[in-house]
């Protein structure tokens, strides 16, 4: 650092003392700080102009001519997994400006990359069951200061900035999009392990000008997995951590672009766990990556990536607080010792290979065209313990645990719930061997079995992306197009010692109970389907246009987009509970959508800066989301529109060479979204029946959500050494509207209408909505680093259940209302619980040596080190869904039926070791 | 040349993280535990009848300074959910002499304690009373409480033996409290001529339902199906046959719980009318159960003659035995030699076709045979003056037996046919003295039929 200093010196003298050449001419020669290479292809530009240049292969570069602007102005240098460096230059008249040696450092972020990955296991990323969905893989290309603390620091929490669920932040694969239909969401995994082959990521912050598509909310990030893109060399490394995984190893080689015009990178690597964190999580990925890239012209690379990552991982459960204070905040009530190992009943197994093929064609230094192809097949398997006719052999079950026995409706029961109190504590695991012991006494069809929900996708992607640099405008033009299979059905893993499943629904009577009314009463072995069994087609189209204009004063951009969507449900199984509308195809939704969005930046002056971005779009709901209980029936959910997207935010940018620092106020709108939950209800009225019971799908629609708030991050070189940061976030992110209410159910002929779900003004569920971070980072210049954060967070909420804000709430079950209903107790009972806040502080340090002309390096961090417990995430059970039935849990000494939550990790480490050649 | 380094060193690094590929985490291949399961090593001190003695008004601890074991058969299923957190065992395989219901918070018993299964159930510490009348094992509270899952797991242990369970055949009469939690059998019962398309219990809810099942005689006992079990959405049977159920109780009802619909064998012919005799026609039955009885209640039944004809006051008394009704003559204690009475049923027209004559006998302090049965087409009203033939040869009538047998004597299909279309008497004549024959007869379930 000091020598950048120095170097700024040397300008400002180099051009006092003038050169004498007439031509004005800014020059300088670029190395890479600690190797001293050259660096080739670094962008330079010189700010608020449209000049550019990229360093040749000696790593220089020359401006010159008439349209350099004269006086003071700012030098960029930049490129992926370097540090971008801005110079304060004085161009003057007729004069030459030879910067001399420019040096670069490789990025912060290019070794806390492998930090991120410490707090946020793939697990987290992919986080389903729950509410909360983690975004910061997106973030983590980012210099943002204040997005480098979402991704680092804030994203164990579940923090997301903004409050936006993933499935608003795009991420591409050498321009394609990788997001999943079903959910929108990307699947992390998918790429998960090849971090040494995924760093090369260009991030755009929310719906931000972006070459290659109308982004998301929550950003896009391209990554680049071409092989020429890679730096020539290998690297090793050898990591070591108690998060989620325990050990990986990874290893890549890359050629680089060979004289003869090939490229080819190749990675392997392997992450593996016998339990992480979390009881009983294990971890077991392999992740192989290939990609080889042929340069055929100076106008023509081909360029083919595959990559596989197949893995396995063990969930863990959210838990009731009883069942954490009973345990602790490591418990994971999915597994259970067989033969002396733990062994977990729900696993989720994920092969879905990915392969492209890209063409580039740049027809001249301006216009590019890109066009790429991608297949992506494969399974996804989540694993669970099926039971029929038999206890239940979840050990937190209810009935199991010390609330049950001092709720008993006769007065507690303080022998049982001692003795279950000891019971849960000493063992409190499935018992996997009563299991087969029961269904070796029993004899018969297994009353005990393990099967895995799958999802069998094949997905063609295809799409070109069109660019043109005029000199002021920046044309980016894109069609795409997806189309989906997504086979669904339920697969028999273990039987458990039976003598196979008889495949009827133990909760249902008569023809209702089974299956498939075309081939009633099966008895299926392991790997018959079984249960429920579907297809999910699905396609999607859009074209995207984009202008982007740069000038002295002020950069401005205008996008717009549109496109269809279109999914059909197939029913391969004539469902006994909707014998006419589950076999064959469901009718065909068809949704249209568009979007337009413009910004621009306003350059106060070099240092100040004023950035808005707007944007107005639609997007078709998720597959999930659009059919109300597709395992069982054709139906789609009544009602489902596009979901309508308005955002606008305003930033104020400030940037000298010492202090970075970025203020942003945001408000964006979501309408017309849908959601849908499955669970047992308790205490549902109006159902035409005496029960009141049922297993049901919760159908929520025309959601409106909205989402404001501030954001903040700064970071100061005080010294040349020392540098601090602080970021913030204050958001409020709100249900809008009272959306429509309903259920579906196997249990009842018609689904049950509840009218409007008071839900406006409850929080959004998912990580804390204000978080804070100050931290401090020491950089020596003999090549080791320290830094240190301390990250506040508050005002994360708990994820309520809508179907208790209904009028179903106060009406017993003959629709009339609750004779002892109190509206004050009610208020009381209906309230969002608030987490409590807490502080997490990191540590982070990393040193490197250079031995010739190989690098070993060594990362290492502590991720709360004083192992606060916190909740990450929760939601209330749907079961309690009226008034006597919540109030009478709520008044129990210990509740039955409390929210179930997600616990943060404690202290954990990790430790990276990392050998380049 | 640093470019062959580098193939080398990368091809190296590949082998290292290959190897790296073999650090092992638990696969799914897991074998299937090898139970060896053992006979639960207890000393059985103690039977269900113990128990039974214990029953109070409110549940009694089993107090004992050793283990107390009992052992008993497994009678109940939860499979089909009829039964739900109670498991009802009975002390023996065939002809038990007691039972009683275990009560738990255990679900799906049935997997391992199947009906059949022999069970030892550790006694001592529990509280033995009734639940609504029903004896039962448990916990203390005002009537006897269920005890917890690991309670039960922790006492009821399972026996690698498993015997058939012989179900105790009775008539709806005999129910009584003695087979209380035992498995029991009625033959020839059916449901309600009106139940036609009714379900075992609510397709629309989860109320348990009672269901009457009656005999050919109209007495009936109450079957009680949970709104739980899987069979509630399926229809009862129409026909007539056997009913296999275990005996329980609720606040002084009996009721009849069957495992599963498999119980339940209704495949034969209906009784014929289910509408009691009055007017003469066939079927023709009486088995005394609308009698009162005891000693000195004499067969008193519209157009029935009951007489003594020999002088004295001693006729046909209807008598009851462990919930049976049926009439009883004999002559000891009625200082007459010769002692005669006989005992008539009203007119019965045979106008259908293969008229049959069918009842049971049993007798008793047997000294000499002293009942003879005979058919009249012309009594009216007076013994003496009827013109009687003597069909006694064609009844099997028990014989020479000094102690009561348990079960009556059928005395077989006595052919009618040739007494077609005429209205006939039938009577039951006892010729005996005391100080000479007294032999006691008890005489039930008169019937004339067609037959088959």
């Amino acid at each position: 650092m000091i020598r950048n200093y120095l170097i700024t010196l040397c300008f400002s003298v180099a051009f006092i003392s003038l050169s004498m050449a007439q031509q004005t001419i800014v020059r300088a020669k670029v190395m890479e700080r600690a190797t001293n290479e050259a660096v080739v292809d670094v962008n330079v530009f010189i700010e608020n102009t449209n000049l550019a240049q990229t360093t040749d292969v000696n790593g220089e570069f020359m401006f010159s001519g008439d349209r350099l602007p004269l006086g003071e102005g700012v030098l960029v240098l930049s490129k992926t997994g370097f540090e971008t460096q801005y110079l304060p230059i004085v161009i003057n008249e007729g004069r030459e400006l030879d910067l001399a040696t420019i040096y670069l450092q490789p990025e912060v972020s290019s070794y806390t990359s492998d930090a991120g990955i410490i707090s946020l296991s793939d697990e987290e990323l992919d986080q389903e069951d729950g509410s909360a969905s983690n975004i910061s893989g997106l973030l983590q290309s980012s210099k943002d200061a204040f997005l480098q603390a979402a991704a680092f620091d804030f994203s164990a929490t579940f923090f997301n900035p903004r409050g936006y669920d993933s499935e608003y932040g795009k991420v591409l694969i050498n321009g394609i999009q990788m997001n999943k239909m079903f959910n929108g969401r990307p699947q992390w995994s998918n790429w998960g392990g090849l971090n040494d082959a995924t760093r090369n990521q260009i991030f755009s912050m929310g719906l931000s000008a972006n070459d290659y598509n109308f982004g998301g909310l929550a950003g896009s990030t391209n990554i680049i997995m071409r092989a020429s893109q890679y730096r020539e060399g290998g690297r090793i490394n050898y990591a070591s951590a108690n998060a989620s995984y325990t050990g990986r190893v990874m290893a890549s080689y890359n050629t680089g672009l060979m004289p003869n015009g090939w490229a080819v990178s190749v990675l392997a690597s392997r992450r593996f766990a016998d339990e992480g964190y979390r009881d009983a999580a294990l971890y077991d990925a392999n992740s192989f990556f290939a990609a080889i890239e042929r340069k055929i012209s100076d106008k023509h690379s081909l360029n083919l990536t595959a990559f596989f990552t197949p893995n396995r991982r063990g969930k863990t459960s959210p838990n009731t607080q009883e069942v954490y204070d009973l345990k602790n905040t490591r418990y994971n009530a999915y597994w259970g010792y067989q033969d002396g190992e733990k062994r977990n009943s729900r696993i989720r197994e994920l092969e879905e290979p990915v392969i492209m093929l890209n063409h580039y064609w740049d027809f001249d230094e301006t216009t590019s065209l890109n066009t790429n192809i991608a297949y992506q097949f494969g399974t996804r398997g989540d694993s669970r313990l099926g039971y029929d006719n038999a206890p239940n052999p979840d050990p937190t079950y209810y009935q199991k645990l010390p609330s049950f026995f001092l709720g008993d409706p006769n007065g507690p029961n303080y022998d049982q719930a001692e003795a279950a109190t000891i019971n849960f504590q000493e063992d409190g695991q499935i018992d996997w061997n009563r299991m087969y012991y029961t269904n070796m006494a029993y004899g018969g069809t297994s009353r005990y079995y393990l099967y895995e929900d799958r999802s069998d996708d094949k997905q063609l992607s295809a799409n070109a992306i069109f660019h043109k640099r005029l000199d002021n405008i920046t044309l980016n033009v894109a069609v795409n197009y997806r189309k989906l299979k997504s086979h669904n059905f339920a697969n028999m893993l273990d039987l458990l010692a039976g003598n196979g499943y008889l495949d009827v629904d133990s909760y249902n009577y008569g023809d209702r109970a089974q299956s498939d009314l075309n081939n009633p009463d099966r008895v299926v072995d392991v790997g018959d389907t079984f249960k429920y069994n579907f297809n999910l087609n699905a396609e999607q189209y859009d074209a995207f246009v984009q202008a982007q204009f740069k000038y002295r004063k002020v950069d401005f951009y205008l996008g717009a987009e549109v496109g269809g969507t279109n999914y059909q449900r197939d029913g391969l199984y004539r469902n006994g509970a909707f014998e006419d509308n589950s076999f064959g195809k469901s009718k065909k939704l068809d949704f249209t959508t568009f979007g337009f969005k413009g910004g621009m930046t306003y350059k106060i002056t070099g240092r100040h800066l004023l950035d808005l971005n707007t944007a107005y779009y639609t997007q078709a709901p998720t597959l999930r989301n659009s059919f109300s209980n597709s395992r069982q029936n054709n139906e789609t959910v009544k009602g489902i529109t596009e979901e309508k997207i308005q955002n606008v935010d305003l930033s104020y940018i400030f940037r000298s060479p010492r202090v970075k620092g970025r203020l942003t106020g945001f408000y964006t709108k979501i309408e017309d979204a849908s959601e849908i939950s499955f669970f047992y209800a308790d205490g549902i009225s109006g159902l035409g029946r005496n029960s009141t019971t049922a297993f049901v799908q919760e159908v929520l629609t025309g959601v409106d959500k909205q989402h404001i708030g501030l954001e903040a991050g700064v970071e100061a070189q005080i010294t040349p050494t020392i540098k601090l940061k602080g970021a913030a976030a204050l958001g409020q992110y709100t249900y809008s509207n009272n959306p429509d209410l309903y259920l579906t159910s196997d249990d009842f002929e018609q689904e049950v209408n509840f009218g409007e779900s008071y839900l406006k003004n409850y929080k959004v569920a998912g990580g804390p909505q204000r978080a804070y971070q100050i931290g401090a980072e020491y950089r020596d210049p003999n090549f080791w680093w320290v830094g240190a954060t301390a990250n506040f967070f508050s005002n994360a909420y708990v994820d309520v259940a809508p179907i208790s804000r209904t009028r179903n709430f106060y009406m017993d079950g003959s629709g009339y209302p609750f004779a002892d209903y109190d509206e004050d107790i009610a208020r009381d009972l209906l309230k969002q619980e608030r987490f409590d806040s807490y502080m997490l502080v990191n540590l982070i340090g990393g040193k490197s040596w250079r031995i010739n002309n190989y690098f070993v390096g060594v990362f290492a961090s502590i991720n709360n080190i004083f192992n606060q417990k916190y909740k990450t995430g929760g939601f209330e059970q749907g079961r309690n869904a009226n008034y006597k039935t919540l109030s009478e849990d709520v008044n129990k000494e210990k509740r039955v039926f409390g929210p179930k939550y997600w616990y943060g990790n404690g202290t954990t480490y990790y430790v990276n070791v990392y050998f380049r050649f | 040349m640093k470019r062959n380094i580098n193939y080398i060193l990368s091809f190296l690094l590949m082998a290292f993280v290959v190897s790296g590929f073999t650090a092992c985490v638990n696969d799914d291949d897991y074998s299937i535990p090898d139970f060896v399961v053992e006979e639960p090593d207890v000393t059985v001190n103690f039977t269900i009848a113990n128990a039974l003695e214990l029953v109070s008004g409110t549940p009694t601890k089993i107090e004992s300074e050793e283990p107390l074991y009992l052992e008993g058969y497994v009678v109940s299923s939860d499979e089909a959910g009829n039964f739900h957190k109670n498991l009802v065992i009975q002390d023996s395989p065939e002809n038990p002499t007691a039972g009683i219901t275990i009560s738990t918070h255990a679900t799906d018993m049935y997997t391992f304690f199947e009906p059949g299964r022999k069970v030892y159930v550790r006694v001592d510490g529990l509280y033995v009373g009734v639940y609504r009348g029903l004896p039962s094992l448990g916990e203390s509270g005002d009537e006897v409480e269920r005890m917890s899952v690991e309670e039960f797991d922790e006492r009821v242990l399972r026996s690698n033996t498993k015997e058939e369970i012989v179900p105790t055949v009775i008539s709806m009469e005999q129910v009584s409290d003695s087979h209380l939690n035992t498995l029991i059998q009625f033959n020839n019962v059916e449901f309600p001529a009106d139940y036609d398309g009714l379900t075992y219990a609510n397709p629309n809810d989860n109320f348990g339902v009672d269901r009457t099942v009656k005999d050919c005689f109209n007495n009936t006992v109450i079957m009680r199906n949970s709104g739980y079990a899987d069979f509630k959405e399926e229809l009862l049977p129409t026909g007539n046959g056997t009913l296999v159920s275990v005996l329980s109780v609720f606040n002084g009802t009996y009721q009849l719980l069957i495992r599963d619909t498999e119980d339940v064998d209704f495949e034969g012919e209906r009784c014929e009318d289910d509408t009691p005799p009055s007017d003469g026609a066939m079927p023709f039955r009486e088995n005394f159960s609308t009698h009162p009885a005891g000693i000195g209640s004499y067969v008193d039944l519209p157009g029935w003659t009951n007489v003594n004809v020999s002088g004295g006051e001693r006729r046909y008394e209807v008598r009851e035995y462990s919930g049976n009704k049926y009439t009883q003559i004999s002559a000891f204690g009625t200082e007459e030699d010769p002692f005669e009475a006989w005992l008539v049923t009203p007119g019965v027209t045979l106008d259908k076709p293969n008229p049959i004559l069918m009842f049971d006998t049993k007798d008793g302090h047997f000294n000499g045979d002293a009942l003879t049965l005979h058919i009249s087409t012309d009594f009216d009203g007076d013994v003496t003056t009827a013109t009687w033939t003597d069909i006694t040869d064609q009844a099997v009538i028990p014989t020479g037996h000094t102690n009561w047998q348990d079960e009556f004597t059928n005395s077989g299909a006595i052919d009618l046919s040739e007494y077609a279309d005429q209205e006939v008497f039938i009577a039951f004549r006892y010729l005996g003295g005391d100080f000479n024959v007294t032999t006691t007869y008890q005489i039930d379930n008169i019937e004339i039929k067609s037959g088959q």
